[in-house]
């Protein structure tokens, strides 16, 4: 039997040319050249890279020039509308929409919008008409009566009713806190309203009336017989006096869009019996809501009544009235029955 | 010689005492390998050059000879992997052998063996190394390489026909 050795293997003879070849690996050899990191390849690369993207860059800048590569609508409504937040002087945040009508924007209570504008389809029916849709009173404005609560707007054409809530008597106007019926000494022109309803435009007309009118008893004719004696019959807060030879009336112009004035400024005279009341410049600017009736028409309703005292002896008789813009063009005429 | 030789020094040794001391392990472990004197001359030189160009640093001498012969096994091995050439035992054995016969009939049933058998049973026959030094090399596990030494012995026993020593 043979035997492993092993050693045998270890004593193998190493060809001499193999050991010259290795021996001689130093002199083929050179150094290592040491490259700098500038003239590496993948430096190169990287920094060429770089070059052509930054070019690419300001190529792709300039060539956009002062244009957005991503377009910019200028209003997401269609109606171009804004809705502006403020704060009036009883310290409530309103909010107005601004709708540009005839190339201006002119502000528009936006808040109860539909159901206001329900309230008011359901008082006018037809589209243009005197709606008796005062607003709430505004803050600065020295008006010479106290205020009904906003719950005696429900009773404005209703008066032996309760106040009924949003959506109950046709002829509620949601937004004139101070509607009609409300028999208020005349020599209390302090406080504004405190205005409690939502729909409070902010924006005033530059005009102010140089004297605080009193309580002027007017009666729109238009829709119904909105404003009527409230003594007593207010369902919140203390019965106030009722002074009979003075009532505060709200009297409402209805414009259509396409007749209101570009400036959306109306001046308005009321006669009675052949006399003019008041002084024609207060009438100037009166102040304009804007309501969408019926589809896309806008009408343009002007609460006239803020800048006229009636007297008492005009009750039952007929009051009429001219609208004109500033240049005098008689935009609408009609006639009230004062009672 | 060239100058730079002279400077480098490996383990206390220059580059060519460390070839001329060494020159037999490497080349045995190539030539039992790769079958080939000319495979072998290769990575034999390949080894070589590897050590003047990286000369890392090495505690001693085992340690010098540790990193020769792993180099010169990884050697062989990408060897293979890169020419895909697989020798037969007769062209190997065609391959003049200046060894005796009995050497010649020992290298002939070693390299009848598997690698792994083979390089484990060179290792610790051939070079003497230990366990623990045969699996550094190898990258292997020692227990690994104990069951490859047991295995390849019997069967290096089975082929050649006699009593391992």
């Amino acid at each position: 039997m043979k035997e492993f050795n092993f050693n045998t293997l270890r004593d193998l003879p190493v060809p001499e040319r193999w050991i010259e070849n290795a021996l001689s690996i130093p002199e083929r050899e050179e150094a290592p050249v040491v490259v700098p990191f500038w003239k590496k390849p993948r430096f190169i690369a990287t920094a060429a890279s770089l070059l052509l993207v930054t070019a690419l860059s300001i190529a792709l800048f300039l060539s956009m020039g002062g244009k957005s590569p991503v377009p910019v609508k200028p209003d997401s409504k269609p109606s171009a509308t804004e809705i502006i937040w403020s704060t009036n002087a009883g310290g409530e945040t309103v909010a107005t929409e601004v709708v540009p009508a005839d190339g201006q924007d002119q502000p528009r209570p936006t808040e109860p919008k539909s159901a206001l504008q329900r309230l008011i389809d359901r008082a006018f029916g037809a589209a243009d008409s005197t709606a008796p849709t005062e607003r709430a009173d505004r803050s600065g404005r020295t008006r010479p009566t106290s205020h009904t609560a906003p719950t005696e707007r429900g009773r404005a054409n209703s008066p032996a009713k309760p106040a009924p809530t949003e959506g109950g008597k046709p002829a509620v106007i949601p937004t004139a806190p101070r509607q009609g019926e409300v028999t208020e000494p005349p020599v209390t022109p302090t406080e504004p309203p405190a205005p409690t309803e939502a729909i409070k435009p902010t924006e005033r007309q530059p005009y102010e009336p140089q004297e605080p009118p009193t309580a002027t008893p007017w009666n729109p004719s238009y829709p119904s017989e909105a404003p009527t004696e409230a003594t007593g019959e207010q369902p919140t807060g203390p019965p106030q006096p009722v002074q009979p030879s003075q009532k505060r009336r709200v009297l409402y112009v209805s414009i259509p869009q396409e007749a209101v004035p570009s400036d959306g400024v109306i001046y308005c005279s009321l006669t009675v019996d052949g006399e003019v009341l008041g002084d024609e410049d207060r009438y100037a600017e009166a102040r304009r809501m804007t309501f969408l009736a019926y589809g896309t028409k806008y009408t343009y309703y002007y609460v006239i009544s803020d800048y006229v005292t009636i007297p008492a002896a005009a009750e039952g008789k007929t009051a009429t009235y001219e609208v004109y813009d500033r240049g005098g063009k008689r935009l609408q005429s009609g006639s009230y029955q004062l009672r | 010689m060239g100058a730079k030789q002279g400077d480098r020094l490996y383990a206390q040794l220059s580059y060519e005492q460390v070839v001329r001391q060494y020159a037999q392990s490497v080349s045995s472990v190539c030539m039992i390998r790769l079958q080939n004197w000319a495979d072998a001359e290769d990575c034999f030189q390949n080894t070589f050059i590897k050590l003047f160009r990286k000369s890392p640093d090495f505690k001693d001498q085992n340690h010098l000879r540790a990193w020769l012969l792993r180099v010169a096994i990884n050697e062989c091995k990408n060897y293979i992997r890169d020419n895909r050439r697989h020798l037969s035992l007769d062209t190997a054995l065609e391959l003049p052998a200046p060894c005796a016969e009995d050497d010649a009939d020992l290298s002939w049933a070693l390299m009848k063996l598997a690698p792994d058998y083979r390089d484990v049973v060179y290792l610790y026959y051939v070079e003497q190394m230990k366990v623990r030094e045969i699996a550094d090399i190898l990258g292997k596990n020692q227990n690994t390489v104990k069951t490859l030494l047991s295995r390849g012995r019997e069967k290096l026993r089975q082929i050649y026909g006699g009593d391992g020593r």
